[in-house]
């Protein structure tokens, strides 16, 4: 995948999946899942991005993972948000809220 | 991670299932949108920051298989490293004992060695060694007396402890109903084991409380000597021995790498209170009554944290100006009023303890060093040279990588790998040379007890690491050359058959320069090869003035110190006696002196009833000799006669002196009948009558000319209060042969007499030149090793510059040139490469060789000969390696040449 690209999105990313996190730990399938069902299905996330940046986040300490038994009793890898990934979410969706709406005023202004 | 990914998979495919695939085409679909599983799990592993690991990991098996498939290329490169570090580490250990080795006490930092100097003549018996300082120009000694040590203590100050210490040499040891001769031991005071700060390593140490004269006798002995005596047994501890007839308790084995605290080299095996002085010492029963007599103690002293070595000069100073003072009166000369002329305190380091001898090993082992690190610099050029020459090979390798994508920093890193594997490998082979070299080193020392030095061959792992770091370097260096090129190689020109006309000149450029080098290096070691070895020759040939063939020596003392010297004078005889009734014996003798063995006793003279000479100017060289001395050596006798059975014991000696000495004092006139006074054969001057004159011997060193030296007769030797004598034994034969019987023949006349330090006069001599040998055989082996390198490194240029030029050589062809001028081509360009190295080379050997001037014999440092034995050598070998090169180039056909362009 062409870095570019990645690199935009990274950062939204990185969001959407702290997001789908927040309630309740889960693992890679099933975050996957949730977002794209959380964004009626529009945004369908590769796994391709989806594990190096579950990697990543872990790498920096906002998320932390655990090997457990999944719903049919299979073994499997599951992510949960720590503190600082909790702040961190906040943040970032401060963040976005106010790039968003910035790129709005400037595609709604006449 | 896989059976995350795997886990997706499934439910992946599960939920294609419920979408109403089939359950083998829902697994491909699933698979085909999961994507390239490892291209994921590497992006992760990327992310996770340990990817950098399993690229190390595949780069140390790709350079391990590459290595594999170009042997000859490896091969050679991991020896050279290897020679290189492994000389170098065993070198640089062996120097480091020697130079730099600390006591193995507690904090020797803290400790202090006290000496003085002095101006003027100081009348004193002073016994121990001098040392000229370059810096203070005087002489300089380490021996005080008896009360100034006691009066150092006594001051309290910036000193936490003091110590005093004395070699005792020669000694007789009984135990078990064995004796043996003990070469050295040291007399140390009551708590100075307390002061230096070690623990036994049995039993327990020397304490002030067995310092006393009331106290019980005993002795410690050295970790070696329980080794080798007593096989490590404790039970040691508690028994008695007999040394020089008296009987010691042992209560204690000194620490195992402790070698007392004398000169290096000097390893005492036992230890004694100084109160034990008197019995077993010359010196300690002469100042038995007068402590103020004679300077004969070392002093070493600790510090107290904070105080610095002025600080205590300036405490002491005053005490032992006082303590001259007494000396003086003690032996009846003048004081002077000021303080002029007399001693000085000088304080220096003691962490290393006594250090003259440290001082002259000094310049031996830095040449050492030298040559080590021209092997390793040779080492690392040959082993840049052949990185070079690989790095050119591997073009087209390295040409497939880029096109398939390989990143070029990925590659320069791999590269790196494999320089630092090679490094690493030369180093772990390193090890068995740096043993072998120490190994090799240490049984080239002079083997005579008392002068050899007691080294250790071990590896200080600290230089084995500092010079793998600088191949290392060298490697990474080297091994990114071809690196840093290949990134910027153009794929197409590699593809299209790599060798255009104007391939790879920087890359020639670069190997030219270190075969420069390398030539220049190998004329330095050359040079010096062909110095030492002709010194070697030079010492061989001299004419010691008697005859070193056939002599047998050994030491005998018959009466350990302070006994009845007549009596052991007698014992000696009847040795004599017996010995010369052996078969094959012709003749035997014995001296106080050895002649050539690096001993001397030596005396100021006087013009009868004339003034005192001043010290150094009228002096000459003693010794005390037994009957048929001359005859024994082959010493003719000029004039007069030699010394006789009857010139024994009386009152007045008489003498045969040396051509030398009677040039000297009397010039033109016949000595025999004239008489000279002596100053320090006994407490008062002694007249001497000459009765002949002996042709000029050599004395104590081959190199210096025959000294003025007066020969007496054995009895004149009683003020040094023991008979220990050189026995030597002229043999018709073989001398070594004679061995076993002489021994056994000593043994009936005294069993309880041991003979000990049996050698030829001949291995005597040969000692005092180990030093030039170990380099004539260092710088000879290097030397030649060099050479070859040189000679195939040359070659290998040459060869691919022939190669290279296929297409211009084929071009000269055609055009007309012939054979011979291209062989002249080749050959000129081989020269001329040799030519600007002899150059360089000329310069470095110059100034190596003015270096080791003091070293040489019989020729000058910059010998003409010499020299040009070194580049006339070095020019065969550039015709030689251009040879086959030449003869190759002249044989192109130009037709197949130029199709090949």
């Amino acid at each position: 995948m062409p870095k570019t690209r990645t690199d935009l999105l990274q950062g939204t990313l990185d969001l959407l999946i702290l997001r789908a996190l927040e309630h309740e730990p889960s693992h890679g399938f099933g975050v996957s899942v949730k977002i794209r069902r959380f964004s009626g299905e529009v945004l369908q996330v590769e796994q391709g991005s989806l594990y190096p940046a579950l990697y990543r986040l872990e790498a920096e300490g906002w998320i932390r993972s655990e090997w457990g038994v999944s719903e049919n009793n299979r073994k499997a890898k599951f992510y949960d948000l720590t503190p600082a990934g909790r702040r961190q979410l906040r943040v970032e969706t401060e963040s976005w809220d106010r790039l968003s709406s910035a790129i709005n005023l400037v595609l709604r202004h006449a | 991670m896989a059976a995350e990914m795997r886990h997706h998979l499934d439910l992946l495919a599960e939920e294609l299932v419920a979408q109403g695939l089939s359950p083998a085409e829902a697994a491909a679909r699933a698979r085909r949108e999961f994507g390239p599983v490892d291209r994921i799990r590497e992006d992760c592993r990327e992310e996770r920051g340990f990817l950098w690991l399993s690229q190390l990991g595949q780069d140390l098996a790709y350079a391990g298989r590459t290595m594999a498939r170009a042997p000859g290329f490896t091969i050679a490169a991991v020896l050279t490293l290897a020679f290189g570090i492994g000389v170098n580490t065993g070198i640089v250990s062996l120097a480091d004992q020697i130079l730099l080795r600390q006591l193995p006490v507690r904090d020797p930092g803290g400790l202090i060695l006290l000496h003085w100097g002095a101006k003027a003549d100081f009348p004193v018996p002073v016994g121990g060694s001098w040392e000229n300082d370059p810096v203070l120009r005087q002489w300089t000694c380490t021996s005080f007396s008896r009360s100034a040590f006691a009066k150092f203590r006594a001051r309290d100050g910036v000193l936490d402890g003091l110590l005093a210490f004395s070699p005792v040499p020669g000694l007789t040891l009984v135990s078990g109903g064995h004796a043996e001769t003990i070469p050295l031991g040291q007399l140390i005071s009551g708590d100075g084991f307390s002061v230096l700060g070690i623990r036994p390593a049995a039993g327990r140490a020397i304490e002030a409380s067995d310092d006393r004269p009331e106290a019980a006798p005993v002795a410690m002995i050295s970790y070696a000597y329980w080794m080798r005596r007593f096989a490590g047994d404790p039970a040691v501890v508690g028994q008695t021995i007999l040394v020089n007839r008296l009987p010691l308790t042992v209560i204690g084995v000194a620490p195992r790498n402790f070698a007392g605290t004398l000169q290096v080299g000097d390893n005492p095996d036992l230890y004694f209170p100084l109160a034990l002085a008197a019995t077993l010492s010359p010196r300690g029963s002469d100042e038995k009554e007068n402590p103020d007599k004679v300077w004969w103690l070392q002093i070493m002293a600790r510090l107290k944290p904070g105080a610095t070595g002025r600080q205590a000069e300036a405490s002491l100073e005053p005490i032992l100006e006082q303590c001259a003072r007494d000396s003086l009166a003690a032996v009846g000369a003048a004081s002077p009023p000021g303080g002029a002329g007399l001693p000085r305190l000088i304080v220096g380091p003691g962490g290393q303890g006594l250090s003259e001898i440290r001082h002259q090993y000094a310049r031996e082992w830095e040449i050492l060093v030298g040559l080590g690190g021209t092997v390793l610099a040779i080492a690392c050029a040959n082993l840049a040279n052949l990185l070079l020459a690989r790095g050119v090979a591997r073009r087209r390798e390295i040409g497939v990588r880029l096109a398939m994508g390989a990143g070029r920093g990925r590659i320069a890193r791999q590269l790196f790998t494999e320089s630092s594997l090679l490094a690493a490998l030369g180093g772990a082979l390193a090890i068995p040379f740096a043993l072998w070299i120490e190994v090799t080193l240490v049984a080239m020392q002079p083997k005579l007890e008392g002068h050899a030095l007691a080294l250790d061959p071990h590896l200080d792992g600290r230089i084995l690491l500092v010079a793998m770091l600088l191949s290392m370097v060298t490697g990474l260096v080297f091994g990114s050359v071809p690196a840093l090129r290949a990134s910027r190689v153009n794929i197409n020109a590699e593809f299209q058959g790599g060798t255009g006309a104007r391939g790879g000149v920087s890359h020639s450029a670069l190997v030219r320069t270190i075969l420069v080098g390398q030539v220049a290096l190998s004329l330095v070691l050359l040079v010096g090869a062909g110095l030492f070895a002709r010194t070697l020759r030079n010492l061989h040939g001299v004419d010691v003035g008697f005859d070193r063939g056939n002599l047998l020596l050994f030491e005998l003392d018959p009466n350990p110190a302070g006994s009845d010297f007549e009596l052991a004078a007698a014992t000696n005889r009847r040795m004599a006696e017996r010995l010369r009734s052996l078969p094959g014996v012709e003749s035997v003798t014995f001296s106080k002196i050895p002649l050539l063995a690096n001993q001397g006793w030596n005396t100021r003279l006087r013009a009868v009833g004339g003034s005192r000479g001043a010290q150094g100017k009228s002096a000459a060289m003693l010794n005390a000799v037994g009957a048929d001395f001359f005859g024994t050596y082959r010493i003719p006798i000029i004039r007069g006669r030699g010394l006789e059975e009857r010139d024994e014991g009386r009152p007045s000696p008489v003498a045969v002196i040396n051509q030398a000495m009677a040039a000297a004092y009397f010039g033109e006139d016949d000595p025999v009948g004239r008489t000279f006074e002596v100053e320090d054969l006994n407490d008062h001057p002694t007249l001497v009558e000459v009765v002949g004159v002996a042709r000029d011997a050599r004395y104590s060193a081959v190199r210096s000319v025959s000294p003025a030296t007066i020969y007496l007769p054995f009895s004149a030797s009683r003020s040094m209060r023991t008979a220990a004598a050189t026995f030597a034994v002229r043999s018709a034969g073989n001398p070594t042969l004679m061995s076993s019987v002489v021994v056994g023949a000593g043994r009936e006349v005294d069993p309880l007499i041991p003979m000990s330090n049996l050698r030829t006069e001949e291995t005597q001599i040969d000692d005092l030149s180990a030093n030039e040998r170990i380099f004539a055989w260092l710088s000879g082996l290097f030397g030649v090793l060099a050479l070859g390198l040189v000679g195939i490194g040359l070659y290998g240029l040459l060869a691919y510059s022939v190669q290279r030029r296929t297409g211009e050589i084929g071009l000269r062809m055609a055009l007309g040139a012939c054979p011979e001028a291209v062989v002249a081509m080749i050959l000129r360009e081989s020269l001329l490469l040799v030519a600007i190295g002899l150059g360089f080379g000329l310069m470095g050997a110059w100034v190596s060789a003015r270096a080791v001037a003091s070293l040489l014999y019989g020729l000058s440092a910059t010998d003409p000969a010499v020299f040009l034995g070194g580049a006339g050598l070095l020019l065969f070998i550039a015709l030689l390696a251009a040879w086959l090169p030449a003869r190759r180039a002249a044989r192109i056909d130009p037709i197949a040449a130029l199709r090949t362009e």
